[in-house]
């Protein structure tokens, strides 16, 4: 058992590495079928390169509104800059998955957090509720003494999650801070 | 045939040549820390972002059993970095980690995928109880029992290896990621992250270190190709150097500005992994540059208990710095402490400090001589700022006194 130990170990490495490599590959490959399964099981998933291929200079804003009448008024808004930094990347993660939508579950995780804000902005029960996603673009994208003004940011609305506040109170605990509001 | 069985060679060589652990044992206790930082930065919103009731409802779990996962993830995780059962403490983690990942995967960052890479290679790799409690234990004992330390804990090179290419990988996708954009290449990148107010930890150093957006963003690229280039047999070693420390100041300069999760505390953890005792040794002597020789620690080697504190004491020395000199030893007394009174050796433990940049060669004895060892024992640094506290001292010189008094020696008295 001792003879095989080596070519045994030699042999999971060579699979290892493969397998990995495979895996992240960015097209669809054969073996990249075959290796997904492994580094999924095993956490070998390679992560996402962040700030590529350029770092976002786009902004995101949160604004929460509520239906009245024809037309919305807003409730609230999510100032990233507010929230701790300590769980500002999360949320960050969870506004880029809004904002460029990739998994099916993102929906329901944005629906529920906007369930979670009806009572802490005294929605009322029942009420339609949505969130819209704004964004500025920073006018340091090419070059940084490029300072235009900033009345002349670009604002664009880019996605709308609606949801209606939900008959009791929250299940969720005052997890994000009511200053982050 | 002969071909054959010197690539095998060549194979054997390149995967399980002895090398040292200590590296892994580092490795293990930063990742650890990086993901005890999360869990524990995140626990206020943990039931929001994990919990059964939170941004993903499950009817799978309780409350009470997310909470408890969450308290043993914590504890497993506070065990694997002090090395408390290292492996079992490691695997532990591993797992949880992995189930929190996959309960919700919107809450973690790119960061967090390298933590769970790294997660997965200590589980499978051999020595990673270097560095650790569990073996800071053992090598107390064996220098009460023999006066000497463990032989320096190895492993295959194997593991070592594997961290490379992950790391080379991370490099190679990274940059291949960068390749179409233009603010990596016109040197605006650092600055657009800098100012992003999603991604700035302090808002009002942004401006500041904006100006140097262009050396910041242009030694990431050089960064990755370093990292890359290792690819090439038999690299420079300079090349190797580079990578580690280009990557480890960009990631503790990410780590104190900007908030963007696990990623450069990742970095770190895997930066150090990937140091050879070469490299600890080219560290230790940049560290020890001003200090004349090593401090002697004069212990009492008929007592068990100052052996074992003396065994403890060289375990910690990360630096090495110190050596330990049983004074009953009549040629070690001969060469240490010659111009030294026997009866004041008897009563405290003495150390001789050499000369330090422009501190003078002293020598201290009992509370304080410990006071001033826990500087240059790294382990101890925690401790050290307390030791001044105003009361401690006074405090600590009586219970060392009691404890020197009462200190129990093979031969009954304590004498010369």
């Amino acid at each position: 058992m001792r003879r095989l130990a080596r070519p045994l170990i030699a042999l999971f490495l060579l699979w290892h590495v493969t397998a990995v490599t495979a895996a992240a590959l960015p097209a669809p490959r054969p073996l990249a079928a075959l290796a997904r399964p492994y580094a999924r099981l095993t956490g070998q998933r390679q992560p996402p390169v962040p700030f590529t291929p350029d770092p976002d200079a786009t902004v995101p804003f949160f604004v929460i509104e509520t239906a009245s009448g024809t037309g919305w008024t807003m409730a609230g808004a999510v100032e990233p800059a507010r929230l701790s930094p300590r769980i500002r990347p999360s949320i960050a993660r969870i506004a880029e998955d809004v904002w460029r939508p990739q998994d099916p579950r993102t929906e329901g995780v944005v629906r529920r957090f906007l369930e979670d804000r009806c009572e802490p902005l005294l929605i009322e029960r029942g009420s339609r509720v949505r969130l819209r996603v704004r964004s500025i673009r920073m006018p340091i994208a090419i070059e940084i003494d490029d300072t235009t003004g900033a009345g002349s940011l670009e604002t664009v609305d880019l996605r709308f999650v609606e949801t209606t506040c939900p008959a009791g109170p929250s299940p969720l605990s005052d997890a994000f801070p009511a200053a982050a509001l | 045939m002969s071909t054959v069985s010197a690539l095998r060679r060549r194979l054997d060589a390149f995967l399980f040549a002895p090398f040292a652990a200590t590296g892994l044992g580092v490795l293990r206790a930063l990742w650890a820390a990086a993901c005890l930082m999360f869990f524990l930065g995140v626990l206020p919103h943990a039931a929001t972002l994990f919990g059964p009731d939170g941004l993903q409802p499950s009817d799978r779990v309780t409350v009470s059993q997310f909470w408890v996962s969450y308290a043993a993830l914590l504890l497993s995780l506070a065990c694997a970095l002090v090395g408390i059962w290292p492996r079992w403490s490691t695997i532990l983690s591993f797992l949880l980690v992995l189930a929190f990942h996959g309960r919700n995967p919107h809450a973690f960052t790119a960061g967090d995928g390298l933590l769970r890479q790294i997660g997965f290679l200590l589980c499978i790799a051999p020595g990673i109880d270097a560095f650790s409690l569990a073996r800071a234990r053992r090598q107390a004992l064996r220098f009460r029992r023999h006066r000497a330390l463990l032989p320096a804990r190895t492993m295959p090179a194997w593991p070592y290896r594997l961290l490379l290419w992950t790391m080379i990988l991370f490099a190679a996708r990274a940059l291949w990621a960068m390749l179409p954009g233009t603010a990596w290449t016109h040197g605006t990148a650092a600055a657009i992250v800098l100012w992003h107010p999603f991604h700035a930890r302090f808002p009002g150093t942004v401006e500041l270190l904006a100006s140097f957006s262009r050396p910041i963003t242009l030694s990431v690229p050089i960064a990755l190709v370093a990292w890359i280039a290792l690819l090439i047999p038999h690299p420079l070693p300079i090349l190797r150097r580079v990578a580690l420390v280009l990557t480890a100041l960009l990631a503790l300069g990410a780590w104190l500005f900007l908030a963007i999760g696990t990623l450069p505390l990742a970095l770190l953890a895997a930066c150090c992994g990937l140091l050879r005792e070469s490299d600890r040794a080219a560290l230790r002597d940049l560290l020890n540059a001003k200090i004349a020789g090593p401090i002697v620690v004069l212990y009492d080697g008929e007592c068990g208990l100052c052996r074992s504190v003396a065994g403890l004491w060289l375990t910690g020395d990360w630096l090495r710095r110190v050596t330990a000199a049983d004074f009953r030893d009549a040629g070690a007394r001969a060469r240490f402490a010659a111009d030294l009174d026997p009866a004041a050796l008897e009563r405290a433990i003495h150390i001789r400090f050499p000369a330090m940049g422009a501190t003078p060669a002293r020598t201290l004895s009992g509370f304080d001589a410990i006071r001033a060892l826990c500087r240059h024992l790294p382990p101890f640094w925690p401790l050290f700022p307390l030791l001044f506290v105003p009361g401690i001292p006074r405090l600590g010189r009586r219970i060392y006194a009691w404890i020197a008094a009462n200190r129990g020696c093979q031969c009954g008295a304590c004498a010369i």
